[in-house]
Order: C-alpha cells, then structure tokens, then sequence
C-alpha cells in the first residue's frame, strides 16, 4: 500500500486531516459554496429540522427497528447480534435519509430541478421519489450501458417521473454519468442542485451524508440502551462510497469502547484483478472532487473495479473513512463475492430476512467475527437495504435459472 | 464585429499527449512551433476527465491504451525542446501531477521549459500544495475565471500571471459563448490587464468573429484533438489556416 504523508496543514473546510476538500473544476466551485452555505443555515432553523424529521418519521417510516437476531446469535454462538434495520425504510435502503435531507436543501436554495447520476439505479430511484413528493423536475444520468442492464430501475425511475438520459460517452458506465451530470450541473446550476448519493465528492458532500446518515446512529444508540441496556461493542457496516457506514458509526466515533468495522468488496478476492477494495489495496489520490483513497495504477489513472454488488463498485470511498481508518479508529475488512452470496442465503434462512447483497457483505463480517466474542458483548450489524433486487443475480450465480 | 485581426489574436492549440503516438506529439509540438503558435497546450491523457467533452474524452482514452503516461509525456516533450523553444502548456488532472509528487512534477515542468500549468479539477480556492511548489519551481499556475464567477472574479485573477483562462459553460453554442463573454470580459478587465484567453470547445472553424472579437486568444481543444491523427503537417496547416 503506497501512502504519500503530507506536512500540510489544510485551512479550507471539508478536510478530515489529509483528506476530503474540494477538487472540482472552478466551474463548479461558486455552486459548491452556495450549497455549503444553504446546507449551514438549514441546519440552523428549527423549521429544516422539524420539516426533515416529519419527513424521516411520517413519509420513511423511521425510526427503523433494532431487531435482536435471535437465530443467528444462537446458531453463531457468540456475541449478541442486533440488526439496524434500514431496509425497512420507504424505497427499501438507507439512501432516502440523506435524499430527503438534500432535496430539503434543494427546496430552501429555491432550486426546481435535481439531478444525479447512478449505477445500478438504486439513489436513481431514492433521488427520483422525493423529486416526485416535492413536485420537482428530475433528470437521472445513467450509463447507456447500465440503462441496458438494470431496465427495471430505468422503468421504475420513470413511473416516478423522472427523465432518465443514457450516457454513451467513455465507456458508459457510472462514472460516465458522473462526468455527464457534472457537466450538466455546471450549465445548469441557477435551477439545479445535483443529490449526491454517497459520503463521497467534495465538500459539502461528505459533511451533508454524514450528518443526514447519522439519523441511523442516533437511533440505534438509544434502541440498543433500552434493549440491552449498555451500548455496544462492535458495529459493522458494508462500505462502498460509505455512506450506511458512516451514519452508523457517526455517534459512536467519539466513544473509543465501541470497535467500528466498515465491510468492503473484495470481489473475486483482494489479491486478484477482479475487487473493489478500496480500502484494503488503494492509495491516496484526488478525484471525483476529493483527496481520499483509490484504486488507481502507479500512474494516478483509476482503475476498473469489480463486485457481485452494484452498491459497492467504486473505485473510491469518502474522505473521513480514510480518516478513521488512518487514525486506528475504524477497521476495514475485504469480503468476496462468495462470502456475501453465502451471508445472503444464511440471513434468508436464519432470520427470514432477504438483504442487499451490499448489506450481506456486513453480514458476512459478522458471521466471521461473532463466533471468536463472547456471549457478553453485542454487534450491531446494520442491513443497508432490502435484497429483492439481487434475487436473480443471486440465482444466476448460484447457477439457478429463473424463468420470467 | 467581422472586421476582428485574427493575427492580433492568440490561437492556443491544444493536442493529447499521446494520441496518437508520444512520437507524434514530440512532432506536433515542433509542427506547431514552426507554423508560429506562441503557447502550446498538451493535454495529459486522464482515465476520467470530468471537466473534458467528447474529443478529448476519446482522444484521452486512445492515448492510454498507448500505454502513455506522464513520464512518457515529459519525455516526448524533452524531445521536442531539442527542436523548439515554443511555450508549453501542460493541461490535467490534479490525480496525475500528485501521484508524480508535488514538487518532482513542478521541477520536472521548470527544467523542460513548460511555462504554464492548468489543474482542470484544482478551483483556486483549494488549498492544496501544489500551487506553492509550482511558484518555488517559477512556473505559472494558471488563472481560471468561469461564467459562474460573475461578479466573483477578483480573488480568482489577484494572483495570475501570463494569461487569464476563460472557461464557458460547457455544451454552449458560439452565440451563447459570445453572450457569456460579453458579461464577463469587462469585469476581468477591472482586475487586470493580463490578455485573456477562452477556451472553446466547438468543432467550428474559421472560430467565429464575435467570440474572438471578445478576448485576446483562443483555446482550442477540440480542433486539433479531432485532427490529430491525420498527421503533424495537417495540424501546422490547420493552425496557419486559423491564423490566416
């Protein structure tokens, strides 16, 4: 792992020690700011605030439950496991947190159009729902690619409304929807705010994940004391770009007693081509407006990744993760394909219960580390989202064909 | 506005380093040297180049699947400085000069007479460290100013040097670039009198009157990024051509 140590002591906002900041092209910057801006003041006004928590209490459906996972804790035979479960949100993952939070900073700005780009179409469809509760304009960028992929998510995102606009420059994937809804941002920024979807890009981005996805913390800091009466010893989330992770660690940071274990996708393993392990076998660059970690070739040119899991197919991961990890706070752990589909049939089994495939990589994490604890201690393994969608490429790669 | 001196104007050529050959770009610099460019811009091939349009994003990608990168690219440029003492441009990604090392990478561009450095994702307002090691190393980072800066340009030119760099929204026509031009140009003009320089992303050649009736030169990087594989004699033709 190539590590550059820098002395430089960052005096613009969005650092998180070497990290984060706001790479973007200059074209960009005066939006940026606008944003931070509008995003500190809401913050600010108990109307934002009273206005998003009806919204995360009568429209989501939060509190989500902190469900004890009787059947696994016994069939693992160890520690205590709980799962927070945000795949009982409305839309079926944590994503609509920080959706509703961005698209309330939208609103206040006075914007009338959102826009965002997505990969598997999963925050193409959270950010196309709230358009469509807020009555605003909606464009989603989509690799041409992905849109041939994932015609279901493009179907759904119109149902909502939405106009979804296939990218056919680069090689038509997500990080050509990226580049596609920049462009589009920086022409367009007087009606326009771009939802980003994960703890990723520059600043405020980070910040405003963070905060909009620490609502699952707050909650399951006060759900584990009444249920168990202590806080926890461990919390595991999946992590591509970090942003179920972060809001699951986010309350529990300052407190050193409780170990935080971010589960990323090694792929076909880390030691092959064929990962998304950002975290395990990447190294500090700057791109997609931040300094933070990335896979990329000795060269700063980023690299192709891969993962059963569309979630988790990044080649970066937000700033503070880097961070924490960094400091020793946070450990990181790669889980393969093979463990996360396994983690997928265990939780349908055990618990009744059919996870993302993202979140089955947290799982897989704690059907590791459970069996080595004592029955005194407690995991929190947050379930991301719902995993309906993986159903059939779950079949496929088990070999099984599904007829529809 | 027809009767613009394109001879008054400065045209920036712009060309990808490594597309098609790092052996053609060493020839397009010299090329373009001779045919009197004043300032040559090389493009450094990025694997995401999010502040690009199409041509460069496709020139970018076949110049990497010539294995170039930037040690061959300032390699290809030494080459060329056997030849030609033309002013260089270096254009890229902040992820490319940071993996070279911040100050390798400014020495490197000071030794071979790159006179001129433009970060694409590097807003002035970063605070990075690589704009105080290309100043130890005396080379020119250069000073953007966009549409969106309007009524915000003059902490961005406070402290630019050579050129002032003009970027439009991206996907304008030349109409609108024109307009966008109009506003901005005069507001530049009460900071410094440094010339200034658009960028212009259109394939539309001779460029036209009314945008460069607006600055002092033109970047262009489409033109010769469309053209580049047809061959340096080509490129010095097109340049000569649009100076004409």
């Amino acid at each position: 792992m190539q590590e550059i140590k820098s002395d430089h002591t960052f005096t613009t906002p969005g650092h998180y020690g070497d990290f984060g900041g706001t790479y973007v092209p200059e074209l960009l910057y005066p939006e940026l700011q606008r944003v931070a801006d509008a995003y500190h003041a809401a913050r600010q006004d108990p109307a934002f605030n009273q206005e998003l928590n009806d919204l995360l209490a009568n429209y989501a459906g939060r509190p989500s439950l902190l469900y004890y996972a009787a059947n696994m804790t016994k069939d693992l035979g160890g520690a205590q496991v709980y799962l927070k479960r945000e795949d009982l949100n409305h839309t079926g993952a944590h994503k609509i947190n920080n959706v509703l939070g961005q698209a309330l900073v939208a609103k206040r700005m006075g914007k009338k159009r959102l826009i965002a780009e997505t990969g598997a179409g999963q925050h193409g469809v959270a950010t196309a729902t709230v358009a469509a509760l807020f009555g605003m304009e909606c464009e989603i960028f989509m690799g041409k690619v992905d849109t041939e992929r994932q015609k279901l998510n493009v179907y759904r995102m119109q149902l909502l409304g939405a106009k979804v606009t296939p990218v056919t420059s680069g090689s038509a994937v997500l990080k050509d929807a990226v580049n596609a809804a920049l462009q589009n941002w920086a022409a367009r920024s007087d009606d326009t705010f771009y939802l980003l979807g994960s703890a990723v890009g520059p600043y405020p981005f980070p910040e405003m994940v963070h905060d909009f996805q620490s609502v699952i913390s707050k909650e399951s800091k006060q759900q584990i004391q009444q249920a168990a009466g202590r806080q926890p010893d461990y919390i595991v989330a999946c992590v591509g770009g970090g942003s179920n992770a972060i809001g699951s660690f986010a309350e529990y940071i300052a407190d050193p007693a409780v170990h935080l274990i971010g589960a990323e996708a090694a792929g076909k393993g880390v030691d092959t081509p064929e990962n998304a392990a950002t975290m395990t076998n990447g190294s500090t660059g700057i791109f997609h407006g931040m300094k933070s970690k990335f896979l990329q070739n000795a060269d700063g040119q980023i690299d192709k990744v891969y993962s059963i899991s569309a979630g988790l197919d990044y080649p970066g991961v937000g700033p503070e993760h880097v961070r924490l990890q960094e400091l020793g706070r946070a450990q990181y752990v790669a889980i393969t394909d093979d463990e996360a589909v396994n983690a997928f049939e265990y939780i349908a089994k055990e618990e009744g219960i059919i996870a993302a495939i993202e979140s089955c990589h947290a799982i897989a994490e704690v059907m590791k580390l459970a069996p080595t604890l004592g029955s005194d201690k407690i995991i929190i393994c947050t379930v991301s989202g719902r995993g309906d969608k993986d159903v059939a490429s779950i079949a496929k790669y088990r070999g099984v064909e599904i007829d529809d | 506005m027809t009767n613009v001196d394109v001879e008054k104007k400065t045209i920036v050529p712009v060309i990808v380093a490594g597309d098609p050959s790092l052996k053609r770009t060493t020839e397009q610099i010299i090329a373009l040297g001779q045919a009197g460019a004043t300032l040559v811009a090389v493009s450094v091939p990025f694997s995401d180049p999010v502040g690009d349009g199409p041509v460069i994003q496709a020139a970018d990608v076949r110049a990497l699947d010539n294995g170039t990168n930037l040690a061959g690219v300032f390699a290809a440029i030494a080459q060329a400085r056997a030849e030609t003492d033309v002013a260089i441009q270096l254009t890229l990604y902040a992820n490319v000069a940071y993996k070279y090392g911040d100050t390798a990478f400014a020495e490197k561009c000071a030794a071979l007479g790159i006179t001129d450095v433009l970060v694409l994702d590097l807003p002035s307002q970063e605070d990075d460290p690589l704009p105080a090691a290309l100043r130890a190393a005396g080379v020119n980072l250069v000073a953007v100013v966009t549409t969106n800066s309007l009524h915000t340009v003059a902490p961005l030119v406070a402290d630019a040097a050579h050129f002032i760099f003009v970027m439009p929204i991206p996907g304008s026509n030349s109409g609108a670039i024109a307009d966008q031009l109009r506003l901005l140009v005069p507001e530049i003009r009460q900071h410094t009198d440094l010339p200034i320089i658009a960028e212009i992303g259109l394939p539309d050649v001779p460029i036209p009157a009314a945008i460069l009736a607006a600055v002092d030169g033109v970047y262009l990087d489409t033109v010769f990024p469309a053209a580049a594989s047809a061959g340096s004699e080509k490129l010095s033709a097109l340049f000569q051509k649009l100076t004409a």
